[in-house]
């Protein structure tokens, strides 16, 4: 018997099996047992050293603060520096020709960019209120996500509730949105939108069931939303996960309205002219993408990875879709 | 929110399950439960109060950002081991008292490394019956001659002794086979032996 097996033996470090093997040999031979004694014996003295540490008395919240600050430096560094402001020229009371040349070339060439010009900074400007609008509804998810351990509100897998936009209902109902933040993307040429709460939707849905679809279509107004995905049969929502912070939550409705048998456009979102989508992370950043692959590894957010706007594999394919997408097939 | 009370009956794998699924409550359940276990483990290990700590919060900060990469099922334990011992020996290094790779170890870890095995010296020495007693001399002794171990004898003899830990699990923790920390605890022990017959004052403190 090897001297390694006795002395884990000794210190109870073995293998089930190991240790078996070792007490079997111990009995076949007595005098193995002198040798075991030996060894525990070398043992001995490191006992003289074996205390017990008290951590100390604030290691767990000095801890818990390191994390915490952590998470927000990671949401700091999504940020961009403002860049340092650039030393005035000394002021001068006199202008030179040179001047005159320069300020009437500016005239010229700005009053052939103007209008152009009035149409970027339009356009600039309703990116920047949609990304606003959105970082209200990140502020409504995370206070509904703290209360639901870590859950966002999300699409049932059957009726009444299947439907992407029911978050909007659900965060409005229990107080998350505030009235200042809308389901319509400033660009406009939207869906209205509707002030409904869950309860006014069950409601509208035994009473009137045309109603109910008209109010499903509207509810979610010009956004997009997740849907979740399916594994085994059951349909899951969405939730804070570390290391997801880069899968987008929301985003502007893509070009597409038709969820079962039509093909997908492809393209950006036409909230803003094509020309891109503003996208919410769960992160809690907000970025305005120029293309469609702004999903954790580049993919498309708009389709699961069949390629369609149907609830994804698993949580990294989910997928944001118009507010009236459902999340089951309809019966046939 | 669950209460804590309920969480503190789940294993460790079931709480990093449902960590890793979003219920941050659980971070703070794992964090309680070893507390002290791994504390003790790296003051004992670093031999440093104030880098124990820090090496504790970067542990528990590195298994927040790393809980995706936890295979779920697996045993919790030896992995966050793994991310304490590789924070250990990073702030070690960054503290240059690492040891890197030596002649000790090779001789250590090769067949013939080991001319006398720990028996022979025990069988040679016949010392009498050890008595345990727990004055502060011979503590400071015995810890003293655990800390001049090379650094990945010291860590065998601290994961394996002093943290009860099972042969595989200090295997996975060191990534490396059973057979070497098995070789690995022999030649410590054989050269804490050494070093505790060579100190006059140590023998008779043992003895005494």
């Amino acid at each position: 018997m090897m001297e390694e097996n006795l002395i884990g033996f000794a210190l109870m470090a073995l293998d089930p099996a190991e240790h078996q093997e070792v007490e079997d040999y111990l009995k076949a031979h007595p005098e193995a047992q002198e040798r075991l004694d030996l060894l525990c014996q070398a043992l001995v003295p490191l006992e003289a050293a074996d205390e017990d540490f008290d951590p100390p008395a604030d290691l767990r919240i000095r801890t818990l603060a390191r994390v915490a600050e952590f998470r927000t430096r990671e949401l700091l560094s999504y940020r961009v520096p403002a860049p340092p402001p650039r030393p005035l020229p000394p002021p001068r009371t006199w202008w030179r020709r040179a001047d005159v040349l320069i300020a009437a070339s500016i005239l010229l060439l700005a009053s052939s960019l103007v209008f152009p010009g009035l149409n970027m900074i339009r356009s600039q400007y309703s990116i920047k209120a949609c990304q606003n609008n959105l970082r209200g509804f990140y502020q409504a998810l995370m206070a509904y996500s703290d209360n639901h351990m870590g859950a966002l509100p999300m699409a049932e897998g059957l009726p009444p509730h299947d439907f992407a936009g029911i978050m909007v209902p659900m965060l409005r109902g229990s107080g998350y949105l505030t009235g200042g933040v809308s389901v319509n993307c400033s660009a406009g040429g939207s869906q209205p939108g509707t002030d409904l709460t869950v309860e006014s939707l069950d409601a509208e849905m035994g009473r009137d069931r045309i109603q109910y679809e008209k109010d499903v279509f509207l509810v979610g107004g010009s956004y997009a939303y997740p849907l979740g995905y399916r594994q085994n049969n059951h349909h899951y929502g969405l939730r804070r996960v570390p290391g997801y912070d880069m899968l987008p939550i929301m985003a502007d409705r893509p070009p597409f309205t038709q969820q079962w048998g039509e093909a997908v456009w492809s393209g950006n979102s036409l909230n803003h002219g094509g020309k891109g989508q503003n996208v919410l992370f769960l992160g809690g950043q907000v970025n305005f993408a120029t293309t469609r692959n702004v999903g954790i590894d580049n993919d498309d957010p708009y389709v699961n990875e069949d390629g369609l706007p149907r609830p994804g594999r698993r949580m990294a394919d989910s997928v944001l879709v118009p507010g009236w997408f459902r999340s089951c097939e309809p019966d046939n | 929110m669950e209460l804590p009370d309920l969480l503190s009956s789940y294993s460790d794998e079931e709480l990093m399950a449902r960590f890793r699924r979003g219920q941050v409550d659980t971070f703070g359940v794992l964090l309680r439960r070893y507390e002290r276990e791994l504390f003790g483990y790296l003051r004992r290990y670093l031999g440093d109060s104030e880098l124990a700590e820090d090496v504790f919060q970067n542990t528990f900060l590195q298994l927040y950002q790393k809980a995706c990469q936890y295979e779920l099922g697996r045993p919790f334990r030896p992995w966050l081991y793994t991310i304490a011992t590789h924070q250990a020996i990073d702030a070690l290094r960054r503290n240059g008292r690492h040891q890197a790779l030596s002649l000790d170890q090779q001789q250590a870890e090769s067949p013939e490394g080991d001319v006398r095995t720990l028996l022979e010296m025990l069988e040679a020495q016949a010392p009498g019956p050890v008595e345990l007693v727990q004055s502060e001399e011979r503590r400071e002794k015995v810890r003293a001659s655990v800390d001049r171990l090379p650094d990945f004898l010291r860590q065998v003899v601290v994961l394996a002794y002093y943290q009860g830990l099972k042969y595989r699990d200090i295997a996975e923790i060191l990534d490396i086979p059973v057979g070497t920390v098995k070789s690995r605890l022999h030649a410590a022990l054989v050269k804490l032996h050494e070093a505790w017959v060579a100190s006059p004052s140590l023998r008779e403190a043992l003895e005494s």
